[in-house]
C-alpha cells in the first residue's frame, strides 16, 4: 500500500499518460505476401525501442493491436511493422494507404536479451509472419557480427508466395551475408526448387554449437510447440527464447488480459525462455 | 496517542466540516440497501454506519467502471484534481489497496487517473460492527478492523458504549489537520475506552474464526490444472454473469475501446471480467480460455496463485461480495475447501 507521500513523489501534476498514443504517418507500404504487408511509420515524436519490445498500434476510432517492430532499433526516426491480416484492426490497416495516420504507444515488454547472446552461436527459427520480430533481431546481430558467434536462420512458410522479406532472404541466402539461411515451405509450386516440409525438418543437422549456443523461436503456436520440442534435444531449456502472444490490451500489466501462468506477457515478456514457461498448463493454447 | 472519543452527533458535525472543503461520499439508505451517496445529495436519507462492507466495492472511486483516458490526435491530458473523502470503508476495503496499488502504481508505469484519486481521496474507515456470514477476512490475513493504518481516520462503534471511538492516522497530514481544526469535538480516549474497543474487536474475530473453521486457504490452487474435474463441477453452476469480478474490490481487469467524436477520438477504459468468453480471445479467433472451466479456474488461480507467487500476499480480501453476488451459489470458501481436498488426494 502506498502512502500519500510516496504518491507525491510521482509528480502528480506532470505524470505521463501511458494510455496516450502519438500520431504516426504511414510513409510506405510493402506487400510481402497475399496476407502480409510491411508498414513504415514516421511518428510525430521518435520512439526508441529495443529489439523484441512491442508497440500498440491503433487505427484511430477502431482500436489497437500489438506488434513487435520488424525494423532495426538503430533507425530512430521511422519504424516498420509487418502485419498479417487476421482481425478487425489488421484488416483495416491493410486497407490504409501511404499518408494515412495511425497512433502508436510504447515500447513495452522485455525484448531479446542481446547481452545473453554475446559470443555465442545463435539459431533463429521463424514461421510465417513470425519472422517479423526476428528480422529486427537479425539486424542487431549482423550490425556487430564480431560480438556474436555463428548466426543461422531456419525459416518456413505455407508456400513460396507466403515467404516474407523476399529481397532480404535473397541477400541472406547469397553466401555474402553473415547469416546462414535455410528455407522451407509446407507446399511448393512449379518454380520452387527448395525444401518442402515443416520447419522442424531443418533442425536435424544443426551447424551451430548447440551446447554453448542459444535458439530463438517465433511463429504460430503449433510451429513453436513442435520446434521447441525438437530444440530441447540440443539446447538447454534456459537457452531457448520464445515469443509468446496473448491478448495484450494495455501493454503494461494493468488490464489483466495477457496472463500466462504467473506472468503477464506484456510486462514479463513477450520474450520468455522455455525454462520460464515450461510448466504452464496449456502453454500453446 | 491518536485515539479519541466523540458522540455520534459530533461525528456527523465532523463529516459536515469535511464536506465543506471536499466532495464527501457516505453510506446511506438506497431503497432498502446501503449505497454510497454524495453528502450534498443526501436529501431525506441519513448517514448509515454499515455493519460490514457495503455491496459497492470502493474501487469505483479510484478505478471507475468507465472513463476516458486519452484523446487522439492530441491528448487532453490527465484527470482533474478533486479533493474527496469516502466514509464507510472496512478493513477488507483498505486491504484491497494492497493489490490495486501494485497494479496501478507500478514502478515503471503509473496510471495517472488512479494515482491522483488515491492521493486526493481521504479514507475514513470503520470497524465491522457485525460480520456477515459470507465474510472470511480472517482467513486471508485480515481482521474485522483496520490493523495496518491504510486509513486517514477510523471509527469504531460498539454495542455497549454510546460514544464512537475515532483514531487519526499519525502519518496522515490530512488527518492531523482535520483533528486540529475539530479538536473541540473530541476528547482523548482513556484506557477503559480502549479496552472496550479491544474486547469488541476480539469478539468479532472470534465470530469469524467460528464461521470459517470449515476450510483453509492455500496457494496450492496453482497445482490444480484447468482440466481437473473440480473446475467442471463449479463451472456447471456458473452462469457467466461476471458479478464476482464486478463486485470484487481487487479485480482490476479492463479493456480499452475507442470512440470517434467528430475529428477527435477518445480511448476509454472499461471494466472487464475474466468470466466472459471473449476475455482472452486474440485476433484470428484463438481463445486460450474458451472453456468456462478455465475461466472459473482463472479467477481463483489469480487471487490465490498468481498474485501470491508474484507479491507474496493473496489477491482476495475475504470480503465475500462474490459469494453474495453469485447467482449460481458458488462460494469461494467451498472452492478453497475443495482445493485442499484435491491436493491431499
Amino acid at each position: 500500500m502506498q502512502t500519500r507521500a510516496e504518491l507525491e513523489r510521482k509528480n502528480l501534476d506532470s505524470m505521463e499518460n501511458p494510455y496516450s498514443s502519438v500520431p504516426a504517418e504511414i510513409t510506405s507500404i510493402v506487400d510481402e505476401s497475399p496476407t502480409i504487408k510491411t508498414f513504415e511509420l514516421e511518428p510525430d515524436e521518435p520512439m526508441e525501442f529495443a529489439t523484441g519490445e512491442f508497440i500498440q498500434l491503433s487505427v484511430p476510432g477502431l482500436g489497437e493491436a500489438p506488434f513487435t517492430p520488424s525494423s532495426s532499433p538503430n533507425v530512430t526516426d521511422t519504424l516498420e511493422v509487418t502485419i498479417m491480416e487476421a482481425g478487425e484492426v489488421t484488416g483495416e490497416l491493410h486497407d490504409m494507404s501511404e499518408g494515412d495516420t495511425v497512433g502508436i504507444r510504447g515500447p513495452y515488454g522485455k525484448g531479446y536479451p542481446l547481452e545473453e547472446m554475446e559470443g555465442r552461436d545463435v539459431l533463429v527459427v521463424g514461421g510465417g509472419v513470425g519472422l517479423a520480430p526476428l528480422r529486427s533481431l537479425l539486424y542487431m546481430l549482423t550490425a556487430q557480427p564480431d560480438d556474436f558467434g555463428k548466426i543461422c536462420l531456419k525459416y518456413g512458410a505455407r508456400a513460396p508466395d507466403h515467404l516474407i522479406y523476399k529481397d532480404q532472404l535473397d541477400d541472406w541466402g547469397s553466401g555474402a551475408s553473415e547469416i546462414d539461411l535455410e528455407l522451407t515451405v509446407d507446399e511448393g509450386d512449379e518454380d520452387w526448387e527448395g525444401n518442402v516440409g515443416v520447419v522442424t525438418n531443418l533442425l536435424e543437422d544443426l551447424e551451430v554449437d548447440t551446447e554453448k549456443g542459444v535458439a530463438v523461436v517465433c511463429g504460430p503456436p503449433i510451429m513453436m510447440k513442435f520446434t521447441t520440442q525438437s530444440l530441447l534435444d540440443y539446447f538447454e531449456s534456459s537457452d531457448i527464447y520464445l515469443s509468446m502472444e496473448k491478448n495484450m490490451s494495455c501493454g503494461f500489466g494493468m488490464c489483466g488480459h495477457c496472463q500466462l501462468g504467473k506472468y503477464y506477457v506484456c510486462k514479463d515478456g513477450p520474450v520468455f525462455t522455455h525454462d520460464q514457461v515450461k510448466d504452464i498448463p496449456d502453454l500453446w493454447e | 496517542m491518536d485515539v479519541y472519543r466523540t458522540s455520534e452527533s459530533n461525528f456527523l458535525t465532523l463529516l459536515e466540516n469535511i464536506a465543506s472543503n471536499r466532495e464527501l461520499f457516505v453510506p446511506a439508505d438506497d431503497h432498502g440497501e446501503i449505497a454510497y451517496k454524495n453528502w450534498d445529495d443526501l436529501g431525506q436519507s441519513s448517514v448509515q454506519f454499515p455493519k460490514n462492507r457495503i455491496g459497492t466495492p470502493p474501487k469505483v472511486f479510484f478505478f471507475p467502471p468507465k472513463e476516458e483516458v486519452s484523446t487522439f490526435p492530441s491528448d487532453k491530458g490527465g484527470p482533474e484534481r478533486n479533493k474527496r473523502a469516502v466514509f464507510g470503508l472496512k478493513a477488507c476495503d483498505l486491504s484491497a489497496f494492497k493489490v490495486l496499488d501494485r497494479v496501478f502504481l507500478d514502478e515503471e508505469f503509473v496510471d495517472p487517473f488512479y494515482a491522483i484519486r488515491r492521493h486526493d481521496t481521504l479514507l475514513i474507515s470503520s470497524d465491522c460492527y457485525q460480520v456477515s456470514d459470507t465474510c472470511f477476512c480472517n482467513k486471508v490475513g485480515g481482521q474485522p478492523y483496520p490493523e495496518e493504518r491504510g486509513f486517514d481516520l477510523n471509527v469504531t462503534k460498539t454495542p455497549d458504549f454510546e460514544d464512537l471511538i475515532v483514531e487519526f492516522n499519525p502519518d496522515s497530514l490530512e488527518a492531523q489537520e482535520i483533528y486540529e481544526k475539530n479538536s473541540d469535538l473530541f476528547e482523548p480516549a482513556n484506557e477503559k475506552t480502549l479496552e472496550k474497543r479491544t474486547a469488541f474487536r476480539t469478539s468479532r474475530e472470534e465470530k469469524l474464526d467460528e464461521q470459517n473453521s470449515f476450510f483453509e486457504v492455500s496457494e496450492d490452487v496453482s497445482d490444480i490444472p484447468p482440466d481437473d474435474p473440480m473446475w467442471r463441477d463449479f463451472a456447471e453452476k456458473c452462469v457467466e454473469c461476471g458479478a464476482c469480478n464486478l463486485s470484487c474490490p481487487t479485480c482490476h481487469c479492463f479493456q480499452l475501446y475507442e470512440k470517434e467524436e467528430g475529428s477527435s477520438v477518445s480511448r476509454n477504459k472499461v471494466w472487464d471480467s475474466c468470466n466472459f468468453k471473449g476475455y482472452s480471445r486474440v485476433a484470428g479467433g484463438a481463445n486460450p480460455m474458451e472453456s468456462l472451466e478455465s475461466r472459473v479456474r482463472n479467477r481463483f488461480y489469480d487471487k490465490f496463485g498468481r498474485i501470491y507467487e508474484n507479491h507474496g500476499f493473496y489477491g482476495c480480501t475475504g470480503c465475500g461480495r462474490c459469494i453474495d453476488g453469485c447467482m449460481g451459489d458458488i462460494d469461494m470458501r467451498d472452492v478453497l475447501k475443495e482445493v485442499t481436498v484435491e491436493n491431499k488426494n
